[in-house]
């Protein structure tokens, strides 16, 4: 059981937990709230490994002791962290190695390590992934798999940290039943820490609102409403036509489709199902068969840097496209490569950036980076701007900030969330069999 | 069941060292060729060459060709040699390359390497083509943001620009990786089990016996 009384967490010279209060002992218990708002701080403390950071008063107790006198190794062996992305926190080569890690480093047997294994395999349901690499794991299998390597310490409490934001509608479905399961199955207390609650919230017997730093309990969430915006379509201004493209097997099997201005077409489908090769082709990344226009023109033989300036993109992890040392030329990069005139300041304050001007755009928040992401490409003022996953760890706010930045703009984006593509995209398609399907939402 | 004549990594592995060490005993090119046709056809009929090696051993037979003093006769022979025992090294460390490193880390822990490096040399093999994969992506986001990648001096742009969003990475990669790691208590005692032990065969011992006599053989011979 893990009992927290009056937590308050410090550091620097700003409070990031007040006065917490929470009681966890056999439950599943969600907790949500704005990105930045302290969740996953929340987190980190529990699990024992924010004890020599920053500054704390109150307690948390594990099993009524004090947990910054209980050794890490024999907390980390009650409470067990999964974490976001499920890609960092593999660490070994294949799915039972990875399972085994935590037993093998307590030294268990091994007819007991593969006992524990075979046990936390069939609760994630995953006991058709024994044989495999990780490395060949889909987003949802590796956090199957992460969740199983954790599962198999046998541990008290699970702290999931916003565990299916790398993921698909269908997996995080998915794996949000896993989390009930491994409540109901293995007994075991789980603390969810997500924004998207909608999946888990019927099951969780508490659910918590994080507002700034503080825990409120909340019976029935509001539901989030995004606020879209109309469009006057114009002419064409992308067209694919048939657009084919394989690897080993075939990705993109004759695609077509027309984006008109001012249209924002969503892109959605299951991971792997090729929408991020759909965007690399269009960019001329890759050598593809059929033919791409753009404002009627084909941009089949140009290379990347002759189509740069018309096409935009902004790619899924911001840290990969920041390139500059302070916020202002960062913004201004693309723009300078382009040598296109333009005063970023307006941008950089619609951005709500502007006061951030200075600083390095390393330290700004995930959010922030995305946001200065896509200023940078709306410095040159492409015809069209893809955008792949931009709202992942994105919370409602800054979804609605993402997208009023991105108003009047022609986009075509890959997205996950049905209610973000259903409020703000003037057609949704879903990319399956290599195809685009439109749907309704 | 792993089958009886399956050679353990790691005695792979010795393999492949006493294999160089006798390519540099022996100097009769008849048996070197003999030696460089071992891995060479072992190679090719799995796996496909590239041509980077092929004409970079040109080049290496080229060069000795031309520097050598001493006859035509002699030239040659001399560069062949060269070549012979830089194709054997290539192609029988090419072959290693493409057994399952896991398997070798692990051999190599169950020989008393301790774990904390057996582990981190796992490690490195599981963030590498992570790192090659986010390498690739930085150097797409610099093209889309109209960085030219082509000729010398875009070159040095690219490192330029490639350098921070590599670092941040991979210091966030870092982050994680720790708290996953130490999450599961790695480090917490000085020794930890292994789920597969890692076994030696009769063969494996048969064949070590035979690499050593044939080191001692090549060595006698060449005296």
């Amino acid at each position: 059981m893990i009992e927290i009384r009056d937590y308050s967490f410090k550091y620097g010279d700003r409070w990031i937990l007040r006065n917490i209060n929470l009681t966890v002992d056999r439950e599943l218990i969600v907790i949500t709230g704005k990105s930045g708002s302290g969740k996953s701080t929340l987190a980190l403390s529990i699990a024992g490994f924010l004890r020599d950071t920053g500054f704390h008063t109150g307690e948390i107790l594990f099993s009524s002791s004090n947990i910054d006198e209980v050794d890490l190794f024999e907390l980390a062996q009650s409470i067990g962290m999964v974490q976001q992305d499920p890609e960092a926190q593999i660490c070994t080569l294949n799915v039972e190695d990875e399972i085994a890690f935590g037993l093998e480093n307590l030294c268990f047997s091994p007819e007991e390590v593969q006992q524990r294994i075979d046990w936390a395999l069939s609760i994630v349901g995953g006991v058709h992934l024994k044989e495999r690499e990780t490395r060949s794991l889909s987003g949802g299998e590796k956090q199957k798999v992460a969740i199983a390597s954790i599962l198999a310490m046998k541990p008290e409490v699970i702290i999931f940290d916003e565990p299916t934001s790398n993921l698909d509608v269908e997996t995080t479905k998915e794996i949000m039943r896993v989390i009930t399961k491994i409540k109901g199955k293995a007994n075991i207390s789980a603390l969810v820490i997500e924004h998207k609650w909608k999946h888990i919230y019927k099951y969780a017997d508490h659910f918590y609102e994080m507002k700034d730093g503080t825990l409120v309990r909340i019976e029935t969430p509001v539901d989030i409403h995004y606020t879209g915006y109309m469009r006057e379509v114009g002419e064409p201004v992308l067209e694919l036509k048939n657009v084919t493209f394989s690897y080993d097997d075939l990705i993109l099997d004759g695609v077509n489709l027309t984006v008109r201005e001012n249209e924002v077409v969503g892109i959605m489908g299951a991971n792997g199902s090729g929408k991020t090769t759909l965007l690399m082709c269009i960019m001329n990344f890759l050598n593809y068969e059929g033919d791409i226009l753009i404002n009627n023109k084909s941009i089949r033989d140009k290379k990347t840097a002759e189509i740069a300036k018309d096409v935009g993109i902004v790619f899924q992890n911001p840290n990969h496209q920041i390139f500059e040392n302070t916020v202002r030329k960062e913004a201004c990069f693309a723009a300078t490569n382009f040598s296109v005139e333009r005063d970023i300041t307006p941008l950089l304050a619609d951005a709500g950036l502007q006061e951030y001007q200075e600083r390095n755009p390393f330290r700004l928040s995930y959010g922030e980076k995305r946001r200065l992401n896509i200023v940078s490409v709306l410095s040159y003022d492409p015809a069209v701007i893809l955008l792949d996953e931009p709202f992942i760890g994105q919370d409602y706010e800054n979804v609605q900030k993402i997208m009023d930045l991105l108003k009047g703009k022609t986009c075509v984006m890959v997205l996950h969330d049905p209610f973000i593509a259903k409020a703000f995209c003037t057609r949704v398609f879903e990319l399956r069999g290599g195809k685009l399907h439109e749907i309704k939402l | 069941m792993r089958s009886s004549f399956r050679l353990n990594s790691l005695t792979k592995f010795l393999t492949v060292a006493v294999y160089c060490v006798i390519l540099f005993i022996v100097d009769d090119l008849v048996v070197l060729a003999g030696l460089f046709v071992i891995p060479f056809v072992m190679y090719v009929t799995r796996f496909r060459v590239s041509r980077f090696v092929m004409i970079f051993a040109v080049i290496i037979f080229g060069i000795n060709a031309f520097f050598i003093e001493g006859d035509l006769s002699y030239k040659v022979e001399y560069a062949l040699r060269i070549v012979l025992r830089f194709l054997g090294i290539v192609f029988s460390g090419m072959l290693f390359s493409r057994e399952d490193p896991n398997e070798f880390a692990h051999a190599l822990m169950n020989c008393g390497l301790p774990y904390r490096y057996g582990m981190t040399m796992v490690l490195t093999f599981r963030l590498i083509p992570l790192f090659s994969t986010e390498s690739m992506m930085i150097k797409k986001a610099q093209m889309a943001r109209g960085i030219n990648l082509e000729g010398v001096s875009s070159l040095l742009n690219s490192v330029r620009y490639t350098f921070f969003p590599w670092i941040y990475s991979a210091l966030e990669r870092a982050d994680a990786l720790t708290l996953s790691m130490e999450g599961r208590c790695f480090g917490i005692y000085r020794k930890r089990t292994f789920r597969k032990q890692s076994v030696f065969s009769l063969f494996d011992y048969a064949w070590i016996l035979f690499m050593a006599a044939a080191l001692a053989g090549a060595g006698w011979w060449s005296l």
